[in-house]
């Protein structure tokens, strides 16, 4: 336990807002196939929030990102967009997913204009807009490289420059760095926080990385599985750019693995081993909380989540 | 060289006689008669024309055919079953349905041929469709891409390695059924030449027509097709890193 | 396995007692031999060795058979017997002549050579008697048919596929021999542009000819020679007795087709030929000289295409 600037202070409930939610989430349920995705959700999300979805798989969380996204309709509940219910995908509310995505056969600044030019700009802006967001992601001098011919970092920018070119109200990212060694990601999360600082998109970013939410997100919703569920709302109060190594923000993780841990612990009977990512497994800031073989089905009582909204 | 002094030497043997098994020297020279008079010009041309015309039917119906069975539940439903079923039959099958239909003409010859290519290319492309990664299509939805530019700008791209693929079938495919039709429906072009070999008992003729055809076909796969899909694989990535 | 393939590819010629094998058409233009194999007189003349008999549309086919070793006599057309002693540098020989005439070009609505610009000719098959005399006859009319857009369009095509287009107008004319003729006119509605005796000096010209291989000849000739015998004898046949001849023919016909000719047709088309045993070898040089020029054969000598050997034994010849 460290000083005055404890882990404690810069990680607190999150207090609401007022003023129009950009994005108002409420009672959001989603059942398939006997599994209950996700259980009576609600958020609301301001302008400029950056905000990650942080939990082990199974929790919902990718699940509340694409009907965010409109690429499939919830079995319950009710999504807005500025105002406005969510009826399909639409480059306003942009998916980033795992894999760049990128047109195989257009080169990075094809791939850029073709998007755009289906967004309706002239030829002329469509050639600006890619130029400028090619060098906003520091890809300059590779526009006319084609996809296969650059690494994964580099095909992960270009995509990133992709979406942010299109200028979407609301920038929603399915862990696109999960795929990118350490080394990758990190720059990714010094240019992601750089671009983000200059422009305050509103951003919803899933991730199960717990040190990655916290590099990135001024809000931490910290979800739990079976069934997929808000388990805390956390705001993160640290000064931006923010240092991945910050110790402040190591034991922030470390608190939030221990809140994890504890809720997985009273919300299962018998537990064979609790996998946390400790700091020799391979993820070490991974929050996936069980093995995939363990059975049973966790009921709800689980120690109440300080501060989210039922 | 090896493989015509081996065939001199069979034919000089005489094992055969000469009216059954030519020499080179005999098939060289009904080669060399049959293109100084045209003859040879003339039907490799009609039947290139033929394939050409009835491959572009093909193309034209299977293409789209593919990609609405693979984007559609009820066109697979109903129409991939036939597509499955009369794939089975060999394209030289339809030829007596097809004069029946269409009588003494080159509509009957392209019909054989459009039967005979048309469901490959349906098939490989649908199955190039899908095939396609989905974040592709999935990109393409959240990027607000849709319609004739999506179909056009996106799946059909995605899919053209498969689509290639197809299309490289589908034309070796038609120049047999071409090639089966000509034989059997005397109209002109190189399998009339062929017969016309055959019935005038001058097997040289017969011999030296089955080498163009040959050179033909390898012609056309190397240059249209060869080419073409290495230049879209090198271009989608899927070369091995040289 | 080339030589394997090789031994089986040539079948020994046939030796004596081996059966002996026959080809026709089954046209009223093969007259002998449709009686001949339906009453038995080969079979008897030929005794104890059997006689097998395969039937052909035309003699393109015949002669394929003939020079594949499948057959050691057959009756065929002028032109296939020629391509067939050229090609095979004397493979086979004509030992008598059968029937003159019978080969006519019937047209629905064309009564003359340029009327048939544009239309659509048929013809049995490519390098048979009709096949020529109809190519002939168009170049010597002007009129051509070898290329794309020419002025008139050949097609080979089985007799009987003839008389079915023919009678759909889905063509305009042919060049058949008998009863298709007689049949074109009957049953498809046509009428005769050109009869080939006109094109003929003193209205003959061999239709039919009796042709055998050399390798028969040399291992069996007292076999041919029987056979040649039968043969003179059928022709006697006819020549003394046309009308009870002419209903043999047709039982023969119809036993083969399934299909015997009504008497009208049956008569109509003997009408227009008639039985000969010379082979006319001047008429035949004719020929050749047609088949040059049309380019079926190269330049030749055909001088010594026929062997009247065994007409001469059996002791007649005109």
């Amino acid at each position: 336990m460290l000083g005055r600037f404890s882990g404690r202070r810069l990680l607190v409930p999150f207090q609401g807002r007022s003023g129009l939610a950009k994005i108002a989430i409420s009672r959001l349920g989603h059942r398939y196939a006997n599994v209950e995705a996700l259980k009576n959700v609600n958020i609301d999300i301001h302008a400029g929030q950056f905000v990650c979805l942080l939990g082990p798989s199974g929790c919902g969380k990718s699940t509340l990102l694409y009907a965010l996204a409109g690429h499939f309709a919830p079995s319950g509940g009710h999504i807005a967009i500025d105002g406005r219910a969510v009826d399909g995908p639409s480059p306003e509310r942009l998916l980033m997913f795992q894999e760049p995505a990128l047109f195989p056969w257009l080169t990075v600044k094809q791939n850029l204009k073709f998007a755009l030019r289906a967004k309706g700009l002239s030829r002329s802006e469509c050639e600006r807009v890619a130029r400028q967001y090619i060098n906003l992601v520091h890809l300059e001098g590779f526009g006319d490289a084609l996809p296969h011919q650059l690494s994964g970092g580099m095909r992960m920018r270009a995509s990133l420059a992709r979406a942010l070119a299109m200028d979407p109200s609301v920038l929603l990212m399915d862990e696109p760095f999960a795929s990118l060694d350490a080394q990758t990601r990190a720059h990714m999360h010094q240019l992601l926080q750089s671009i983000w600082m200059k422009s305050r998109k509103t951003v919803v970013f899933v991730t199960h990385n717990v040190r990655e939410a916290l590099v990135l997100g001024d809000r931490v919703v910290v979800m739990a599985n079976r069934p997929g569920r808000i388990l805390q709302d956390l705001e993160v109060r640290l000064p931006r750019p923010r240092d991945p190594d910050d110790e402040k923000l190591v034991q922030m993780s470390r608190q939030i693995r221990d809140e994890l841990r504890r809720a997985e612990l009273s919300g299962q009977a018998a537990k064979t081993e609790p996998t946390l990512g400790s700091e020799d497994s391979a993820g070490e800031d991974d929050v996936e909380t069980e093995t995939p073989a363990a059975t049973g089905s966790v009921s709800g009582g689980v120690a109440g989540p300080v501060g989210a909204r039922r | 060289m090896g493989l015509l002094a081996l065939w001199e030497l069979v034919a000089k043997l005489g094992t055969w006689p000469s009216y059954l098994f030519p020499d080179p020297f005999s098939v060289a020279l009904s080669f060399g008669r049959m293109i100084s008079d045209g003859r040879l010009g003339n039907a490799a041309v009609r039947s290139m024309l033929r394939l050409m015309q009835g491959y572009l039917i093909s193309v034209s119906i299977g293409v789209p055919l593919g990609i609405g069975i693979a984007r559609s539940s009820f066109l697979r439903m109903t129409l991939k079953p036939l597509v499955m079923g009369l794939q089975a039959l060999p394209s030289i099958c339809w030829l007596p349905l097809a004069i029946l239909w269409f009588g003494l003409s080159d509509a009957a010859i392209l019909f054989v041929v459009v039967m005979g290519s048309l469901l490959a290319i349906s098939i490989s492309t649908e199955d190039g469709v899908n095939s396609i990664q989905p974040q592709l299509i999935l990109a393409a939805g959240t990027l607000g891409i849709r319609g004739l530019r999506f179909y056009g700008g996106v799946l059909v791209p995605a899919a053209l390695p498969g689509i290639v693929t197809g299309l490289k079938l589908g034309w070796s495919f038609a120049w047999r059924a071409l090639m089966a039709g000509e034989l059997l429906f005397v109209s002109g072009g190189l399998g009339q030449l062929l017969t016309a070999g055959r019935e005038l008992l001058d097997v040289a003729q017969v011999v030296a027509v089955m080498i163009a055809i040959i050179v033909l076909g390898t012609l056309m796969d190397r240059l249209l097709f060869q080419t073409v899909e290495m230049r879209v694989r090198r271009r989608w990535g899927l070369l091995p890193a040289s | 396995m080339l030589l394997i393939g090789g031994a089986s590819c040539s079948r020994p010629s046939a030796r004596p007692g081996d059966p002996l094998r026959l080809g026709y058409f089954p046209n009223v233009t093969h007259a002998q031999a449709l009686v001949g194999a339906m009453d038995g007189t080969f079979a008897r003349a030929l005794a104890p060795t059997p006689v097998h008999t395969k039937v052909f549309n035309a003699g393109p086919a015949a002669m394929e058979a003939l020079l594949a070793g499948e057959l050691d006599v057959s009756y065929v057309g002028t032109s296939p017997a020629l391509i067939a002693y050229v090609r095979s540098n004397g493979g086979i020989r004509v030992v008598a002549g059968a029937v003159s005439g019978g080969s006519v070009l019937v047209a629905k609505g064309a009564s003359s050579p340029s009327m048939l610009r544009g239309k659509r000719v048929a013809a049995p098959q490519l390098g048979n008697s009709q096949d020529v005399a109809l190519r002939n006859w168009l170049r010597e009319n002007q009129l051509s048919f070898d290329r794309v857009g020419a002025d008139v369009k050949l097609f080979p095509l089985p007799n009987a596929d003839i008389l079915g287009l023919f009678r759909r107008g889905q063509l305009d004319a042919a060049w058949v021999p008998e009863p298709w003729g007689a049949r074109l006119i009957s049953e498809g509605g046509g009428s005769i542009l050109v009869d080939e005796r006109d094109l003929w000096d003193d209205r003959r010209f061999p239709t039919t000819v009796l042709v055998a291989t050399t390798a028969a000849l040399q291992n069996r000739r007292q076999e041919i020679e029987a056979f040649v015998r039968a043969h003179v004898e059928l022709t006697q046949r006819w020549i003394r007795g046309p009308e009870r001849f002419e209903e043999r023919v047709n039982e023969a016909y119809g036993s083969i087709t399934a299909h015997p000719l009504a008497p009208g047709i049956l008569r109509d088309a003997f009408s227009r030929l008639e039985p000969v045993l010379a082979p006319f070898p001047e008429k035949l040089a004719i020929i050749a000289k047609h088949l040059e020029d049309l380019g079926y054969l190269p330049e030749s000598d055909t001088a010594n295409a026929v062997d009247s050997s065994l007409l001469d034994a059996v002791g007649t010849s005109r």
